[in-house]
């Protein structure tokens, strides 16, 4: 297992470096220049001056080097646009906001979605079953900025139970929350259900029933457990989603999370900022995908089994 | 080509982020939100909020508007139509709400970059320092609605008669916030500065041509060092400022030269200005929380040398990105103002009970741009028949609503030379192109003597030209699609369309690689000078080396340029720009077609609301009413 680990842990290393350096490349040859915002119409001469300022008069190679030079001592740069401003002093305050958003939605899928999809898997085909598939279908077609704004207009403009924008209470938690959940939610739904259904068909739950277990014990020892690997594999990616997924719902309700960042940098070409958040976020997905493959194991004996067995 | 490389490094971070179906929803919604959030602006005009940000000091924009009405150049020339009374800025009492009420909040799109005022000279920047930061004069609105200097640091300044050399009276009142009295020297300081290339300075290029050595220390010329430059305090309250040439504008140049006070600078170095803690101010206000991207909270300056004339205690400036929630929070009354020109929401407010509206115009022209080195534009009779050929008036009421400032030239109306408008101090109509309208009353026949002279097949259907776009929103491609069928109609010429994002515009002007570019420009201050010298064919933005634009007009044009410099009387003066105005719009170089105005909402409990044609508002000024 430990093995297992390192090398994952290693893979992931090089992905890192591989998905840094392409983006550092991909920001240099693509359009658009980083101090465009700073300098607007300034004479040429003058915007040389500002440009070395920021260490842009030299070379790309170069650039790079220092670039990754400093990353080793785990310094992301300054922003170009922000002046003043450590990329890592952006993650620290701001990634904890969205980070929030996205732990609270999560929630809410995992265990709502559970729910839903159990109650429907169980009542195939009647009239709860119904309901719940017409539901999920409505939210997953229908994007969550769509639904924010919805929910802005009536739960927040029309009948004001909750704030529309702004940040620091906890009552502005509500409508972000709800308009990412729901999305995720539909989707667990829809996995959880059709993994009940298709474990409720095995041979075991037969066998379950006939030894005399109770729907209750059958529910919980078999159905839950067993139901459960896809929902492992929905989550793992969903963790590193936490921080980016609510970027448009962001803007929308005016919260100070990454996202007002990450939009300003990529517009603004500001390549640290750019290269940061995108490192930052690559991070989190690898990391998820590791913790996955571990959770799998404890989930799913046969997975573990099977893999020291290759070894 | 170059868009999809940026669309191919744009996929490639969103895939990087890598996330699940789900959340991978929510990243393909935010790039499009990005574009729209980002570019919007929306409505009556702009492409770009980037650039509304961009763009340096007195907050002059190269494409602003919309988004940041209040802050870019979104400027007003009638002053907040809805208030008459009071412009000279003396409320009596009993119209005033209690102290404790005396709460302004609006919202913005876009938080500050930073609180330095030498390298933060974004638009979203100024609007923080213009309300905690005092320069030498204060550019507010008379009551006519025109800009107009106003002492603000100093009480007065003596100007040499040569008009060469300013000598400003610094106010014995006038304290930092720490209580310090601001001096002569705290100016000096900060215009060195500006001068020195090692700073970073964002503003400093302002005063390069205009302050004596400013130039020469900025490229480092002839061993000149920041310290030479033509600004010295005479003693503790007087600062004497040398330039090389008369500059009418030159005390609206000064007010946005935000000053900063040696010890202090010094002290925080690379960080000042990054909290409210790191820095000092000389304003009205003061900036007491700044949450970024949520909150800007100010407090009055009690210590401001005219705090009896002050009335606000608080403002609050709540930054909210999307213009349905803005527009939703000014209609809950969760704020009191709201500059947007979202065509939906502008029908909306206009009915809403409790809100006035007004129009407000605006001082960045729009303009196409053409490249003079192409094979047919090097011909002005074609490049004229392209401006002629455009129905402006339709222009306006397909694209605009109807609103904003027709252009038959490049001088946006409120446009000064000194303390006169252009139109009055021109002897001549202003309004080149009507003229020219009038002399060629047939755009395709201008068009095909122009081909036929450059040997040219003088079938306009096979011309092949390429209109670059300056955005790639729902507005940019109105505009463009428009301009193809106008031109067809019109001229018999197919045009091709290159959509692109802003800033990839600017940087394909700058290597000269268009046909027609989808131009604007908001100047630096408000005098003829400020939009005319940015052709100037040496050193202007759009130089010969970007335009193409290289002969004998191109020197005449520089040469008007160089003797206005030099008038000191107004009157010749203005008939030189207008001289050069003249060839630059009459020879087709460029194209104007309009000038946005912006919509203003703003709440009936709000007196003394006042925008200049700089964009400056005179926060000093507002009031909440007495109920």
């Amino acid at each position: 297992m430990l093995r297992f680990i390192l090398k994952r842990v290693g893979f992931a290393i090089l992905t890192l470096f591989l998905i840094i350096t392409l983006t550092f490349f991909l920001i240099s040859a693509a359009p658009g220049d980083p101090i465009a915002s700073k300098v607007g119409q300034m004479p040429e001469q003058a915007q040389e001056l500002i440009r070395a300022r920021y260490g842009l008069d030299k070379p790309v190679g170069e650039r790079y080097l220092i670039y990754m030079g400093n990353l080793l001592h785990g310094d992301f740069g300054e922003s170009i646009t922000y002046t003043g401003k450590q990329v890592n002093d952006i993650i620290a305050v701001n990634a904890p906001i969205s980070a929030k958003i996205g732990i609270m939605a999560l929630f809410f899928q995992i265990v709502l979605g559970i729910l839903l999809g159990m109650v429907a898997g169980m009542n195939r085909g009647k009239v709860g079953d119904h309901v719940i598939r017409v539901c999920v279908v409505l939210a997953i077609c229908i994007p969550s900025f769509v639904f924010a704004a919805l929910l802005q207009y009536f739960i927040g403009f029309k009948w004001h139970l909750a704030p529309i924008f702004g940040w620091g209470s906890w009552k502005n938690y509500i409508l972000p929350v709800t308009a990412y959940a729901l999305g995720g939610i539909a989707s667990y739904t829809k996995y959880m259900r059709s993994s009940t259904i298709s474990v409720y068909g095995e041979d075991y739950i037969v066998t379950a029933k006939a030894k005399g277990c109770t729907k209750n014990q059958v529910l919980r020892k078999h159905v839950f457990r067993n139901s459960l690997i896809p929902i492992v594999t929905m989550t793992g990616p969903a963790i590193a989603g936490i921080f980016a997924g609510s970027f448009v719902l962001e803007q929308m309700f005016s919260i100070p999370g990454l996202g007002a960042y990450y939009m300003k940098s990529v517009t603004n070409s500001d390549y640290t900022v750019i290269l940061g958040l995108t490192a930052f976020f690559a991070m989190m997905y690898v990391a998820s995908l590791i913790l996955v493959d571990i959770v799998y194991g404890f989930v799913d004996p046969r997975i573990r089994v099977a893999k020291t067995g290759k070894r | 080509m170059k868009k999809q490389i940026k669309m191919a490094a744009s996929w490639f971070m969103a895939s990087a982020m890598a996330m699940t179906m789900l959340a991978g929803c929510g990243s393909s919604g935010s790039t499009t939100t990005t574009a729209a959030g980002a570019e919007t602006t929306a409505a009556a005009g702009t492409e770009t909020t980037a650039g509304a940000e961009t763009t340096a000091s007195a907050g002059a924009v190269t494409t602003a508007a919309g988004a940041e009405t209040t802050a870019a150049a979104g400027a007003v020339t009638t002053a907040a139509g809805a208030e008459t009374t009071a412009a000279s800025g003396t409320v009596s009492a009993d119209e005033l709400a209690d102290p404790e009420d005396q709460i302004f909040r609006y919202s913005k799109g876009s938080d500050a970059t930073g609180l330095n005022p030498i390298i933060c000279t974004t638009a979203p920047d100024n609007e923080v320092f213009e309300k905690i930061c005092e320069g030498l004069y204060r550019d507010v609105t008379n009551e006519k609605g025109e800009s107009a200097q106003e002492p603000g640091a100093a009480e007065s300044c003596d100007i040499s008669d040569d008009g060469l050399t300013y000598t400003f009276h610094i106010r014995p009142d006038a304290v930092w916030s720490d209580g310090e009295p601001v001096t002569a020297n705290d100016f000096e300081y900060t215009f060195k500065l500006m001068a020195d290339p090692e700073s970073g300075a964002t503003a400093g290029w302002l005063y390069d041509g205009t302050i004596v050595n400013f130039n020469e220390a900025m490229y480092q010329t002839d061993g000149v060092k920041p310290d030479d430059i033509g600004v010295k305090a005479l003693d503790d309250k007087t600062l004497e400022i040398q330039l090389v040439h008369p500059c009418s504008y030159f005390l609206e140049l000064v007010s946005t030269a935000w000053p900063v006070r040696q010890d202090v600078y010094e002290k925080y170095g690379q960080s000042y200005g990054a909290s409210v803690d790191q820095i000092v101010t000389n304003g009205g206000f003061r900036l007491t929380k700044w949450e970024p991207n949520v909150e800007m909270t100010y407090e009055k300056s009690e210590n401001y040398w005219n705090a009896d004339n002050v009335h606000l205690q608080t403002i609050e400036c709540k930054i909210i990105t999307d213009t349905a929630t803005r527009a939703q929070a000014i209609i809950s009354g969760d704020i009191d103002y709201l500059g947007t020109n979202e065509e939906e929401w502008v029908g909306v407010l206009s009915q809403t009970p409790g809100l006035t509206s007004f129009v407000s115009d605006g001082n960045n022209p729009e303009f196409f741009s053409f490249n003079c080195s192409n094979k047919y534009f090097k011909n002005w009779k074609v490049r004229l028949a392209f401006s002629l050929a455009i129905d402006r008036e339709k222009f306006n009421t397909d694209l605009n609503d109807g609103t904003a400032e027709v252009m038959y030239g490049l001088m946006p109306a409120c446009t000064q030379v000194g303390d006169k408008l252009y139109t009055e101090a021109v002897s001549e109509d202003t309004q080149i192109i009507k003229t020219l309208s009038a002399q060629y009353p047939d755009p395709k026949a201008l068009l095909q003597e122009g081909l036929e002279e450059e040997g040219l097949d003088t079938d306009p259907s096979r011309m092949e030209v390429h209109l670059a776009t300056r955005g790639t929103n729902e507005f940019s491609k109105r505009i463009s699609e428009w301009m193809l069928q106008d031109w067809q109609e019109n001229l018999g010429v197919t045009i091709t369309i290159d959509s692109m994002e802003w800033n990839v515009m600017w940087d394909r002007v700058d290597s000269g690689d268009y046909d027609i570019a989808t131009a604007g420009w908001g100047p630096y201050f408000n005098d003829p000078y400020g939009l005319l010298s940015i052709y100037d064919p040496e050193n202007g933005y759009f130089n010969s080396s970007k335009t193409g634009w290289d002969d004998e007009d191109s020197q005449k044009y520089h040469d008007l340029l160089e003797q206005s410099i030099d008038e000191t009387d107004m009157t010749k003066r203005a008939e030189l720009l207008f001289q050069a105005e003249n060839i630059l719009v009459g020879k087709g170089v460029i194209a104007p077609t309009y000038t946005a105005t912006s919509n203003n909402f703003l709440s009936d409990k709000v007196g003394g609301y006042y925008v200049n044609p700089n964009s400056a508002t005179d926060y000093n000024r507002i009031y909440i009413k007495k109920q």
